[in-house]
């Protein structure tokens, strides 16, 4: 309890006293995960999308693979990463080992599935009739895609929230293919980490505490743009 | 001569073994209207989702102001068809915005689709809607705003999929009128999809009667409540006076018939020109056709009277419906106010109607 206490108000004081080791990991951990989840929402909305709406052979065994690449361990996602750009693996000349692009490589590989699997459920739960009467409009494939993008928007919030949320928190991949490298590839989950092996739990309670504020942020100015007009009840 | 709008030619369309439509020929001429009615599975949403180019055929062709469909024209093809389904399915957007939405998949710039579109709502009565949420309009707005839409892409034909079903009364009695009147002004076409017969006769010029997937009667309304082309064809068209008869004497345009198994003797029209003694026919009456007189009241001429007692009174909003029993429950139909609407069950009275009304079916013979 005392920790917990101290870790709280060694939180504040770091953040407000402008440690910059700190704020340096803050900026990397929001850098690297933002960037992480906006390579999954280019990939996985068109993924989710396209099985949602395209009827081909195989389909099924894809949804299946989709779904359970939701559930995909960090660990799993660093160690593919770590053997593809492993100093003699096949993107090995690239030299990302040990850079935040190697971390944002492993979080994407986390969170495409989330977005993808999330965006599937989103678009499929749409009253079908909206693609029909899309089509009746004289709608073309890609405005009817977008249009029912833009319809399932609000759960599809959701999925950047998931996406978002499994990789700012996720720390075996990080570790794995960042190394934890102090000034380099240090972001909170990682710090966390250390501070704990270290024995410092006041240090690893503000760290973690950084990261819940951080993540509240982020998730609830997301959530802010789920909300919803309130339907006219009344003279429905 | 002008290509039909929409034409389809031996359309079948399948679900598993079982065929769902069957359409030898159907047109619509540029500006017609034309309802479509029929129970439930009688294929008539199909018809329309066919029509729509929404669902390939799996044998026959439609075409469409001329041009036959393919997979690869079907999308350049359904910019000429408006399509409003029995919910508005409106986008969780502004209203204007929907209005607006067949103009922009088209390319239009946004200032001119919304302005055009802007021009619909208003004709619509819905104008002051246009910065509201779709998901914020009542039914009725709800449904001003597709038809808005609708319009907005100035189609050169409308399919309607029962869009007034989810609405009450009074503002389908609205809607109906408005959305005749905005077809009758722009010269659009339209096929209307409706199970209410009383809407369909109200709304269109043409009514094509649907049961097990084929069209079983197409006609007028007024004819084909008065000369149905078959028995399932005046069930379906709610003809209530439906009675099987042997043909007694033919005699040019007239026949004399007899109703089974010993029933009295009635002169109907003979218009097939095919009738002969012997035959076993079905006679249809139309409610409106029948009157009830007083047992003392005399005949009057070329007219078949026949004595009965009423069974019973079934009142509708537009009128009674009197059921009387002679050798076959005979129905009237008595407007309210009318003597003929004050009759109560057990009353002795005389149903007469014009022999020209009785109309003979010999398909059952």
């Amino acid at each position: 309890m005392n920790d917990l206490s101290a870790g709280f108000m060694e939180a504040v004081q770091l953040l407000i006293g402008g440690n910059a080791e700190v704020w340096e990991i803050v900026f990397l951990s929001l850098r690297v995960s933002l960037f992480a989840t906006a390579v999954a929402l280019l990939l996985g909305i068109p993924v989710g999308a396209g099985l949602a709406l395209a009827r081909f052979p195989g389909r099924s065994f894809a949804v299946g693979a989709l779904y359970a690449g939701m559930g995909l361990p960090p660990i799993v996602a660093g160690l593919l990463v770590s053997v593809l750009l492993w100093r003699n693996g096949p993107f090995g000349a690239a030299g990302l080992l040990y850079t935040p692009a190697a971390m944002a490589i492993a979080q994407a590989l986390i969170a495409t599935p989330i977005v993808a699997g999330l965006t599937l459920a989103s678009v499929s739960a749409l009253d079908p009739r909206y693609r029909m009467q899309l089509l009746a409009l004289g709608a073309g494939r890609a405005q009817t895609v977008w249009w029912l993008l833009r319809e399932a928007r609000f759960p599809l919030i959701a999925a950047v929230v998931a996406g978002f949320g499994a990789v700012i928190s996720e720390v075996g991949a990080a570790m794995m293919v960042g190394g934890n490298i102090k000034g380099e590839t240090r972001v909170l989950t990682t710090a966390t980490v250390l501070e704990v092996s270290r024995g410092h739990f006041d240090t690893a309670f503000a760290l973690s505490f950084v990261l819940l504020g951080l993540t509240y942020l982020v998730t609830m100015s997301l959530a802010l743009l789920q909300r919803q007009p309130r339907p006219h009840l009344a003279s429905r | 001569m002008t290509d039909p709008v929409l034409q389809l030619d031996y359309v079948v369309v399948r679900a598993g073994a079982r065929t769902v439509l069957d359409v030898a020929s159907f047109r619509v001429a540029p500006g017609e209207i034309v309802a479509v009615i029929g129970p439930n599975g009688a294929g008539k949403t199909t018809l329309l989702h066919v029509a729509a180019l929404l669902r390939r055929p799996d044998g026959g062709a439609v075409t469409i102001l001329g041009t036959r469909a393919t997979p690869a024209n079907s999308a350049a093809l359904r910019r000429a068809l408006s399509v409003v389904f029995q919910d508005p399915l409106l986008f969780d957007i502004g209203a204007l915005a929907n209005a607006a939405a067949a103009l922009r998949f088209q390319g239009i710039p946004r200032t001119e689709a919304e302005g055009r579109a802007s021009a619909w709502l208003e004709r619509f009565g819905v104008g002051h809607l246009t910065g509201r949420r779709a998901r914020s309009l009542s039914g009725g707005e709800a449904s001003r705003v597709a038809l808005a839409r609708a319009f907005a892409a100035e189609p050169a034909l409308l399919l309607l999929d029962e869009p007034f079903s989810v609405l009450d009364a009074p503002t389908r009695a609205s809607l109906l009128p408005m959305l005749r009147e905005q077809l009758r002004e722009t010269g659009t076409a339209a096929v209307l999809i409706t199970h209410d017969l009383d809407e369909a006769a109200a709304f269109a010029e043409r009514l094509a009667v649907m049961d097990a997937g084929k069209i079983v009667a197409d006609g007028s309304a007024p004819d084909l409540i008065a000369r149905p082309p078959s028995r399932r064809a005046a069930e379906l068209l709610g003809v209530e006076t439906i009675v099987s008869v042997e043909v007694t004497h033919v005699e040019g345009d007239t026949a004399r018939v007899a109703i089974l198994p010993t029933g009295p003797s009635l002169l109907a029209a003979n218009r097939s020109g095919r009738l002969f003694a012997g035959q076993i026919v079905t006679l249809t009456l139309p409610a409106g056709a029948v009157r009830v007189l007083n047992t003392d009241e005399r005949c009057p001429p070329a007219t078949n009277c026949l004595p009965g007692v009423v069974r019973e009174v079934r009142p509708f909003a537009s009128g009674a419906r009197v059921v009387v029993a002679t050798p076959a429950p005979v129905v009237a139909l008595a407007p309210w106010g009318s003597a003929s609407a004050a009759w109560s069950a057990g009353d002795r009275v005389v149903i007469a109607f014009d022999f020209t009304a009785a109309h003979l079916i010999a398909e059952d013979c």
